[in-house]
Formats: C-alpha cells, structure tokens, sequence
C-alpha cells in the first residue's frame, strides 16, 4: 500500500495537471489520432522508465503506429518475432494501398493477417489499457485506428515446479503449487480433464489486481455453497491481496476462533481431491497456496497419504494422529493437574519417582509448565526463521543443552522436560501447519485450568472447546462433523479410513448434487 | 457484550467454588504407604489417660529425598522411608497428631498395606477399627490387610528398602505357594463385615526384622473379633477347601517305601456341594487338582510306569486329606466358625433354608457332617524320571 501511495506523488511531481488528468483518462475514449492515445499513455504511466514506447511504420507506408509494455512482464522474443518482424517486414510484401486507406478494413485485416499472436484483444477505454500493459500486455496502436491492440504477451519469471516443503509425503505426487496461476491453474487441468471442472476468474485487490480463481465442479458441487462462497468473495474491497491468507480472513465464518476454518494447501493432489468431494478451490495469483473450503477438523489432521497407503496403515496412522492432537492439547495440563491435585491417580511407584525428582524443584508445577512450554515454543519459532542448518543448531543446542542444564540447575524436573518434548513432538505430527498451531495455543489455556482447578479444570476446558466446536461451521458445514451432526455414512472416513472399495458416494454433508463416487450399484 | 458479563461471572464463580489454593505439588506431601494398629502402650504415669488411649497407630510414609530415586548411585544408607507413632482413641484424632510432628501433609491414596496386631483384634471390633478407612475415599479397594503375630508396628520396621512393598510382593506369592491366604483387600473385607460373614486373614510375625508369613488368623462374623490362629498346615487345608490355590507342592509318602513324593500343584478346583435333609445340613467338598511329580525320595520308584505314578497319586491325595481334616477340626471343633465358605454355598443353593439358619450359622455348621474327595491326577514328571536301579 505503501508503495503505491509513492507512486501517486510522483506522478504529480513529473505531471502538472495531476488532480485532473486521471479522472479525464476515465472518461475519454481512444481517439482515432496515435499522437494523442500515446499522450494519453504517457500521461498516465509514461514516467516510469519500465515502459517501453517503440514506434514504428508499418511497412513500406507512412502509416504510424507504436506498441507500449513494460519491460521484464513480456515475452520479448515473442514482440520482437511475431509483431515487430510482421508489421514491419511482413506486412509490405502483401498490403495494397487500398486496402489501408480503408481503416475498418484495416483494423480486421490486421487482426486476422498480420499478428501471430494468440491472445488478442480490441480495447476502447484507456483505463483498461493501462491496467493490461502493467499485467504484462503489449499494447499496440495504429494510427486512424480508434481501437487499441491488447496483445496477450505476459510472460515473466516463474519458480519451476517443486515438491511442496510445508506437506511432503512418503508417498504420493510431489508435485506443488508454485507463483504462478497459470502454472496451477495447468496442474488442476491436467489432474482433473473433466469439462465439470469450473474456473470462475475474479480480480482480487483494487491495486494488486491479483487474478483469484474459483474452482468447483459443475454437477457435483452445492450450488448453495457456491452462493455463499460467491457472496463472501464479491463482498470485500482489498487494496492489495498477497496471499491467500488474505482471502481466507475476509471469506472465514468465526473471526475469533482458534481453529482454521479454510484449509490451505500447496499440492494439487489434495485440492483435486477435495473438488471431487464436492468442496470449492481458491487459487490466487503469486502464491502457491491454495484454499480449500469448507473444511471440517477431521480434514485438519488428515494426510493425502491416509489414501495412497492402503487402508489399515492408513487408519491406523489416522489414529495416531488423533492420539498425537488430544497429546498436544492435554498432556501438560494432566501432567499438572496429576502434580498439584491428584498424588493418589499416580501409580505409587511412579509417583514416589516423580516426587524425588521434583524435591527442590522452586516453581509449582504450573510456573514449571508454563515456562518450558514457552521455552519450547520460542525454540520452535527462532529455527523457523533461521536459515536451515543454522535452525537446526538451534533447535538441538535449545532442546539438548538447555534442557539438560535446566535439570542440573534444578529449575525444572526431568519429567517436566519429558512432557514437553512429548508434546512438542505430537504437534509436529498433524499434518496441518494452521492446525497445530491451533492446537499449541489450546495447550496454555488447558494447563492455566489445570493449574487452577485440576482435573475439574481440564474437563471444563474440554467442555468448553467442545461447545465451541460444536457451534463453529465453516461454509454452512459443522466443524465437527460428521460426528455432529452424526452422519454414519461420513464416518467411513473420518477417525478410520475405510477401504476405497467401500466409500462408494461423497461425503454426506456436502450435500453434493451427484453423490455416485464408483460406477456400479452400491 | 451482557454476554460477556454472564460469562465472566460464570467465570469468577467458578474461580471461587474451588480453587489453586487445593494445589497442594507432589513434593509437599507425604505419602501413606502403610498403616499399622497396635494396642496402645501402657502409660505408667496418667491413669486416666491410659485408660482412654486405646490404639497406637504406625504409619510408614515414603520420604523422598532428591537422588532416592537413583538408587544405586552412592552409597547413602539413607532410609527411603519415615515411620511415625502416636495413640488415641480414633484414627482421624491419630491423624491429627502428625500434622504436629511431620512438615508434609499425609495423602492415603496410596495406603498398600494395613497391618492389625493380634492382641489388639482380640478385644476390639474391627469394623469400628476400620470404619474410617471405609468412609474416607482415600483408601483404595487395593489396599490389604494383614494380622500380626506380636507387635504390628515392627511389620513396617523389616529390613527391606520399604516394608510396605515387601508386605505387599509376599502377599501376592500365591502361585508359588498354598501356604498363603488370598489376600484380603479393604473392597473385599468391607463386603465380608457388612455380610457378618466369618473369614480367615493372613498373618505375619516379625522376628529380628524378618518378616514371615506364619498362617492364617479367624475372624469371626457376628463379633468381628480375632478368636483363633491357623497354623501354616492349617492353612493349606483351609486353602484346599476353598480351592484358592495356585502354585506350591503337597509333600506325601509312598505308600509302600515311605520315601518323600513331592507333587507340585498346577491347578485346583474345589466344589462345596450342600445338602439339606429335613433340616440337617451335610456337605461333600470335591477337589480335583492336576500337577506333577516334582521331586522323589523313592529309589525304587520307576516314573515312566504308570503304577509308580498311581502310588504317588495316592500319596498326594493321603496327604491333601490330611491337611483338610486337620483344618476341618480345628474349624468345627476348636473355634466354630465356618471360615472356608459353606455359609455362602448353603445360602447359593438353598436361600430359604438359608435364611432360617444363618442366625446361629457357626453352631450348626461346628455339627454338619463334610465328606470329601480328593482327586489327583499327575500329568507328567517333567523333564526327567529316574528308572528302577534294582533288578
């Protein structure tokens, strides 16, 4: 925002009539004199040395005529080769002097005979043309011509595509998003070559003019959940959408809960997947990840590799990671609440261990907690940011030495050190990024209840985060379904993965308008 | 946002119906691992006061030193746990006393072991002896009982790293011997004092801090006082009737040599059938046990035939007999009371009898003829017999 702000002052520097000239650039039209529809241009963006004005004859004649881009967003080989070469060279081997006294002729004739490129388009207004030219078109302009040339030249500098880094598999497709829509939009295509396949192209940010893609499938997907999906995305006005996180806070139900309520992707596998169960993709131009909604918590803490491995380790590892959040959540508060409230739930044994090993410790349990959860947390933060090897020093200096010192200093017991490695670990095991940080943030709130009321506080804890999560819906779709609302078709794959030979329809609660997965009576 | 303040003050009621003021950190509080009733120490010197303190209470509690837990590492002879003393009329009025003498609280969660001395038992009930035992939740079901020979407090004093868990180890060493009652916990002896049923508690005695497992001591239902010890033999026989036995060997003589047979016991299973005949009660118990040859004295025996194998079944079966005959006698004749069980069967199989006799139950059944059978079948002789050396 910023930057675009700057840009609007030194316009009015380069420009005198600053406060009017933009407001007549709207209204006027393209004229049929070149001089005046490149004075235009200029007017506008001419300033910035970026863009490039080249003009030329066309052929042999006097006729004018000149192309405008911005250097580094077009092809230039492509100017240079397909527009330059046939409008100068071309062009003289076949015109006739009739021909271009006829300007409506001419217009056509150029269109159909001259270019070679594929993307072509006729604009009138100069607001238009200057929002292609910056997006990476050529304009071209012809003198006696009242129309401008919007040729589709954009190309620019893309990340190959890569393995996705936040959501690598064992097994499956390693194939990612990458910056580019054109790029993803191709990937989508390729997996899923169904004329259901639908792109509803939107414009995101009033300055960014960032492309957004809506994708769903025709004949599968709720119509109303398009409404909805169509409504919350037409109801805002961004300045500037850089990334889909931008688009997921404006389009979200519940803006003060904890637990994602879009999902986030970068592999085209898990979006392909979820337009096939009847759930709606966003795509946005410049970042390689992809929305998916609605999403339900069960979908947080699955994998595309629960599907590709066959059914038992797939639902057995599904299992885990349910195990893996609930160890994440409560562990440290019912380590706490054990400590400080319930000795007698303590096998005897352990619990006579636990108390040498806390004799001398200065902090209540609670401080205890609290201070290497947040220890934990910080350690977990400084290698995310850190350059990979050095993130990886850090992470084994934060969690061996200073844990170890920690024990000998006495600050903190061992045990204490064991639970929170547990449940750091646990949290790294949900596959979802936006999840698990989620489910941390929960862990203080459990272990602040533990620490006051005990175990009684941990089950009010859950209670509550029950009620929450029975109230949350994400696109008219129960967060936790389909176990609220109780759907027993949707529990095929839900805690357990059933074998796909079984999941013959589409989730229930999707409410999908062709619910038939498997061909064949089911 | 009134919301809100519902929420809140929902909030802040709950902050104040309990709160962190409860927290009491596992380091600050004592365990109670063991407890141990004595009759109170005669004082010479306050006649009133003697006559009012009637129980000294022991109780063993785990003191956790930094460092108790690595064992092995050093050599501190430090004790791993605090005995602590005192006399009153009641438990909780004991209780209180320590508070005075310990810096930690004590927490009865984990009681394992509580300990009665025989003197004590003798004159005192024991359902009013345990009664807070039985209210408090704090003490576990788990949590058994045992009967001292002597002075209960030196059971919690044996040489051992903590006394307590030595008690409890023995006591779960049935399937290595039948001299050894089940153990009776506090869920399973809050059942046998409601239904005023009579039963037999195993016993201990210490002796230079050694413990030993010694028999078995009757209490009887209606008075709930200790009226008789069972000797080890006893118990055996106890044990046979019952069928409660998982492991151990019976020692019996060849018929014809006289040399030793020892048979180990792989499993027991025991009958008490009752009959009822114009109000005469009579039993038949039968036994059927399948075990080994363990161990001959018999030069002579030949373990791969089958009529070496058949002596030795009867030696085993002889001596079965004889343990329970032994134990019977001293059930029906020394102390009247039926401590094996034949109440329950009686009121199993025939309630409305069972409901005219349960008055003087122990009476009846000092007179009721008991029939029983012993089957022995030994299965194998192990890895190795021994054949005839003579011929």
């Amino acid at each position: 925002m910023k930057g675009s702000q700057k840009n609007s002052t030194n316009k009015g520097e380069n420009t005198n009539k600053t406060e009017e000239k933009p407001q007549q650039a709207k209204s006027q039209h393209v004229t049929d004199d070149i001089h005046t529809n490149i004075e235009q241009i200029k007017q506008n963006i001419g300033h910035n040395t970026d863009v490039i004005f080249r003009s030329f004859q066309l052929g042999t004649t006097k006729l004018k005529a000149a192309i405008v881009y911005v250097d580094g967003l077009v092809d230039k080989d492509l100017i240079q080769d397909q527009i330059l070469k046939s409008m100068i060279y071309d062009l003289s081997s076949i015109y006739s002097e009739e021909q271009l006294s006829d300007h409506d002729h001419l217009k056509d004739w150029v269109n159909n005979n001259v270019i070679s490129v594929s993307d072509v388009k006729e604009e009138k207004s100069f607001d238009n043309v200057i929002t292609s030219i910056l997006t990476g078109s050529t304009a071209l302009l012809i003198d006696n011509i009242n129309t401008i040339f919007i040729l589709g030249t954009t190309s620019y500098k893309t990340r190959s595509i890569e393995e996705p880094i936040t959501e690598s598999l064992v097994r499956g497709p390693r194939e990612g998003f990458n910056e580019s829509l054109a790029d993803n939009r191709a990937l989508l295509r390729r997996g899923l070559p169904d004329p259901a396949l639908t792109m509803l192209e939107y414009e995101m940010g009033v300055r960014s003019k960032k492309k957004l893609l809506l994708v769903y499938m025709e004949g599968i997907t709720n119509p109303d959940l398009l409404m909805i999906v169509k409504k919350r995305l037409e109801k805002f006005d961004l300045d500037l959408a850089l990334e889909s996180g931008y688009i997921e806070q404006f389009i979200q139900d519940d803006h003060f809960s904890l637990f994602p309520q879009v999902q986030s992707t970068e592999r085209p596998d898990r979006v392909i997947a979820a337009l096939t169960e009847g759930r709606v993709a966003i795509l946005l131009d410049g970042t390689p990840f992809a929305l998916i909604a609605p999403v339900t918590f069960s979908m947080m803490l699955q994998s595309p590799e629960d599907y590709y491995e066959r059914w038992i380790p797939g639902s057995l590892i599904r299992l885990l990671r349910y195990f893996a959040a609930f160890i994440t959540v409560f562990v440290p508060s019912i380590y706490v609440s054990f400590i400080s409230f319930h000795q007698g739930l303590i096998p005897t044994k352990l619990a006579i261990s636990i108390a040498a090993t806390r004799e001398g410790v200065p902090f209540p349990s609670l401080i205890e907690a609290l201070l290497m959860e947040t220890a934990i947390e910080v350690l977990r933060e400084a290698g995310l940011r850190l350059p990979r090897p050095v993130g990886q020093t850090v992470g084994l200096v934060g969690g061996l030495v200073v844990g170890e010192a920690a024990v000998k200093a006495g600050i903190v017991s061992p045990i204490m050190v064991i639970i929170v490695a547990i449940t750091a670990i646990s949290s790294f095991a949900i596959p979802q990024y936006s999840a698990g940080i989620a489910l941390r943030m929960l862990r203080f709130g459990a272990m602040i209840c533990a620490g006051i009321w005990g175990l009684y506080g941990v089950i009010l804890f859950f209670l509550l985060l029950a009620i929450h999560m029975c109230k949350l819906k994400s696109f008219g779709v129960p967060y936790i379904s389909p176990a609220a609302p109780y759907r027993l078709r949707d529990w095929k794959d839900f805690i357990f993965r059933f074998p796909l030979l079984i999941m013959k329809k589409r989730p229930q609660m999707m409410r999908t308008l062709d619910d038939k997965r498997q061909k064949g009576n089911s | 946002m009134y919301r809100l303040r519902k929420i809140a003050l929902a909030f802040c009621i709950l902050l104040f119906s309990t709160g962190c003021w409860d927290s009491k950190d596992i380091e600050q509080v004592n365990f109670i691992v063991g407890s141990a009733f004595d009759k109170a120490p005669p004082t010479t010197s306050d006649e009133k006061n003697r006559q009012k303190k009637r129980v000294q209470l022991t109780i063993q509690t785990i003191s956790h030193q930094p460092g108790s837990s690595q064992s092995g590492q050093g050599n501190n002879q430090q004790k791993q746990y605090q005995n602590v003393s005192g006399t009153g009329d009641s438990r909780l009025e004991i209780i209180r006393q320590f508070a005075l003498k310990t810096e930690n609280a004590g927490v009865g969660a984990h009681l394992k072991v509580s300990v009665i001395s025989e003197s004590l038992l003798r004159d005192m009930n024991l359902e009013l002896l345990l009664s807070f035992h039985a209210r408090t939740y704090e003490v576990r079901d788990s949590c058994i009982m045992l009967i001292a020979q002597g002075s209960a407090a030196d059971t919690l004093k044996i040489a051992a790293d903590i006394p307590s868990f030595e008690l409890i180890g023995i006591s779960d060493n049935q399937y290595k011997t039948n001299r050894l009652l089940p153990p009776v916990t506090h869920g399973k002896l809050q059942n046998l004092l409601e239904a005023n049923t009579s039963f037999a508690v195993q016993s201990v005695r210490t002796q230079n801090k050694e413990i030993k497992f010694n028999g078995g001591a009757l209490i009887k239902g209606d008075t709930k006082k200790l009226i008789g010890i069972l000797s080890e033999e006893e118990v055996e026989g106890l044990n046979w009737i019952t069928g409660k036995i998982k492991g151990g060997f019976v020692k019996g003589k060849d018929p014809k040599t006289h040399g030793l047979i020892l048979y180990e016991i792989s499993s027991v299973k025991s009958k008490i059938i009752p009959h009822v005949k114009g109000g005469h009660v009579s039993f038949d118990v039968n036994i059927d046990t399948i075990g080994r040859l363990n161990e001959d004295w018999v030069l002579a025996g030949n373990a791969f035939s089958n009529k070496f194998i058949k002596r030795a079944e009867i030696a085993a079966t002889e001596e079965i007999k004889r343990q329970i005959k032994q134990t019977l006698t001293k059930l029906q004749k020394t102390y009247q009371i039926d401590a094996a069980g034949f109440g329950e069967q009686l009121r199993i199989h025939y309630p409305k009898e069972w409901n005219h006799m349960k008055k003087n139950w122990d009476k009846r059944f000092s007179k009721a003829p008991i029939h029983y059978h012993v089957n022995v079948t030994i299965r194998d002789y192990m890895v190795k017999g021994r054949k005839e050396i003579s011929k």
